[in-house]
């Protein structure tokens, strides 16, 4: 905080600060001792619709309790929250997830649910190219970090094209459809992006679709991930418990599908070969 | 395809001083090799392998953005995006606010003192000074609305601000989906071309297209209603022969709202007026193309395309029109929305 204005003694410009500073601090910690928050943090979308998530959810999560949502768009920002041990429940992608539990232990206790399938995968396609080794030199199109795409891409070339990944530049996209459209439009040689994305231009645009060739797929993972942190506090159970219920209401159930989910799965109901899956490093 | 001529520019540039010197004292260009270690490695390089050549180039480039306005949300945006991309990649950046010189004259000084690798200029009057000082070097362009009144030297590359007729189609399709007959108004003096490739993306889309020409002859009131009558959303294009003024604008969103159509439009700006779907270019990721194409100069790659289209949207969705106007959206596409209005 800075004063420049020379009319305003020295002494009230100390004394302001210091009442606004004890205001200030009032104001912080009479919610924070009641509000639960919910993070979030995807770097599996470019898509810039913080501000309408902050305002639905808040609306929404308003109605259910002392609750409120807090969008990142920075990783290291959210990565801070997480440290600092905020109290709340932390959405995030799966990816993310994993990378994070090394450092910092995080329990998943819901995973996000879309036309009933709990996992996607990633594909690379292509309208010019036929196979990877022709990528030296292209630009790929994808949704998401540049980070979250390139480890996507490594994943897809294995060790035997790993070397082709520094003659490739990467273009990140608001959103799966629009990489997906740039391959059809040339400004991208090929795209990374789901099935169920390659399912939908299928059904918006099948012309362009059936152009797509497919140069290489990733591994399944789950969708979005509603985790908290370890070692687990009774706390957050009523916080999950309004969230694993959004789906039953009209607004709630809104809010989910601008996180691309139609619901959510507890993680103690799943099978065991999927259970094992989120325990992995 | 077109082969980028223009970055070669930069080693020779770069090692010419060492060059010069040459017939003159070899105990100059010892020295100066010797001091400048930056100039040792780039000549050697430049002789050796055109390859490391051209990567140590682009390493040590310096580019110069002049930008139209920075008080400019949007040119700000495609600014961050450019810089967060290219700067792993340059050496030097630069840059000149055209709002905040009273002499764009200034530019041309600075052009010459510092001699830039590359240009990049976001905004019209950018391009245009660009254009006007910029001699033979690369100039990049963005945020420039319709372009192509510009012309495009051989030396200029750019983004263009207006998304492909084929996205625009397919994410109204995509949001609303249950809208099929598309209708919009046009002045042959502007748009015929543009439409004639709507044409073509819309039968691929499964789309009709209802064409409805306004002109001295066919002023807009008269057939506004009867087109009204007979479509399912109206396209509102950016042709200047229609939207000539404020009147005529309002004149069309009231006929929409009496006819209980949704207007579906290109930019923000209509959503006071109460359009249901706006869809456009996404800035930051037109500032990340123009830093992928950048570095395509900068390393001599061959360019495909010179102005590539914006490869990212942006997508403003009224749910509060659509309830009133009783129109179903896509839920499934609500993750592709950027904002979402609702009713107060």
């Amino acid at each position: 905080m800075t004063f420049n204005r020379p009319d305003v003694p020295q002494r009230w410009r100390a004394s302001t600060v210091t009442v606004l500073l004890a205001l200030l601090l009032l104001v912080r910690t009479a919610p924070a001792g009641t509000t639960e928050t919910i993070f979030f943090y995807n770097p599996e979308s470019s898509v810039d619709n913080f501000a309408a998530l902050k305002t639905e959810f808040d609306d929404y999560l308003s109605g259910q309790g002392a609750y409120s949502f807090q969008p990142f768009s920075e990783r290291s920002t959210f990565e801070s929250m997480l440290a600092g041990n905020a109290q709340g429940v932390y959405l995030l992608s799966s990816w993310h997830y994993r990378q994070l539990n090394a450092k910092t232990p995080l329990e998943a206790m819901l995973v996000g649910v879309a036309k009933g399938e709990l996992q996607q995968r990633k594909i690379l396609s292509s309208k010019d190219l036929s196979n990877i080794s022709a990528l030296p030199g292209s630009t790929i199109a994808g949704a998401g970090s540049e980070d979250y795409l390139r480890s996507q891409l490594q994943q897809m070339l294995g060790a035997e094209y790993e070397g082709l990944l520094p003659k490739i530049k990467l273009l990140s996209v608001p959103k799966d459809l629009d990489a997906l459209m740039a391959v059809g439009f040339g400004v991208a040689t090929a795209a990374i992006s789901s099935e169920s994305s390659l399912n939908k231009l299928a059904i918006i645009n099948p012309k362009q679709h059936a152009q797509l060739k497919t140069l290489a797929s990733g591994e399944k993972s789950f969708l979005l991930i509603a985790a908290i942190a370890k070692p687990q506090k009774d706390k957050e159970a009523s916080l999950l418990k309004v969230i694993e219920s959004m789906q039953a209401q009209p607004a709630g159930e809104k809010n989910l599908k601008m996180l691309g989910l139609d619901g959510w799965k507890r993680t103690d109901t799943l099978d065991a070969s999927l259970s094992k899956q989120l325990r992995l490093p | 395809m077109e082969t980028n001529r223009y970055a070669g520019c930069l080693s020779f540039q770069t090692i010419a001083p060492a060059l010069t010197t040459m017939p003159h004292n070899i105990f100059n260009i010892m020295f100066n090799l010797m001091i400048k270690p930056r100039i040792l490695l780039l000549a050697l390089a430049g002789l050796c392998c055109p390859l490391i050549s051209a990567s140590l180039a682009q390493a040590q480039a310096k580019i110069l953005i002049i930008n139209s306005d920075d008080t400019v949300n949007k040119y700000r945006q495609v600014k961050d995006a450019f810089k967060l991309q290219i700067m792993p990649h340059a050496g030097r950046i630069i840059d000149f606010n055209v709002q905040q010189t009273a002499h764009p004259e200034a530019l041309e000084k600075l052009i010459k003192d510092e001699n830039p690798d590359l240009i990049y200029s976001i905004g019209s009057q950018a391009y245009q000074l660009a254009a006007q000082f910029g001699g033979t070097k690369p100039v990049l362009f963005s945020s420039v609305i319709n372009w192509q009144r510009f012309g495009r030297p051989s030396n200029s590359y750019g983004v263009a601000n207006e998304l492909s007729l084929s996205q625009e189609l397919s994410l109204l399709r995509f949001v609303l989906p249950g809208l099929q007959r598309i209708g919009v108004i046009y002045d042959p003096n502007y748009s015929t071309e543009r439409i004639v490739e709507a044409r073509n993306q819309a039968r691929d889309l499964g789309l009709s297209l209802v064409e409805q020409t306004v002109g001295e002859a066919e002023p807009l009131e008269k057939n506004l209603d009867n087109l009204l009558a007979r479509i399912d959303v109206l396209w509102l294009i950016a042709d200047p022969g229609v939207l000539a003024d404020r009147a005529t604008v309002e004149k069309i969103f009231v006929a929409s709202m009496q006819h209980k159509k949704p207007v579906y439009t290109y930019s923000d700006a209509f959503m006071n007026y109460g359009a249901s779907l706006v869809v456009a270019a996404d800035t930051p990721t037109m500032g990340r193309q123009a830093a992928n194409l950048a570095q395509a100069i900068l390393l001599r790659e061959p360019i495909k395309e010179a102005v590539q289209t914006p490869a990212g949207s942006h997508i403003t969705l009224n749910v509060c029109q659509l309830g009133k106007l009783k129109t179903d959206y896509n839920s499934d596409a609500l993750d592709a929305i950027n904002q979402l209005l609702e009713c107060p």
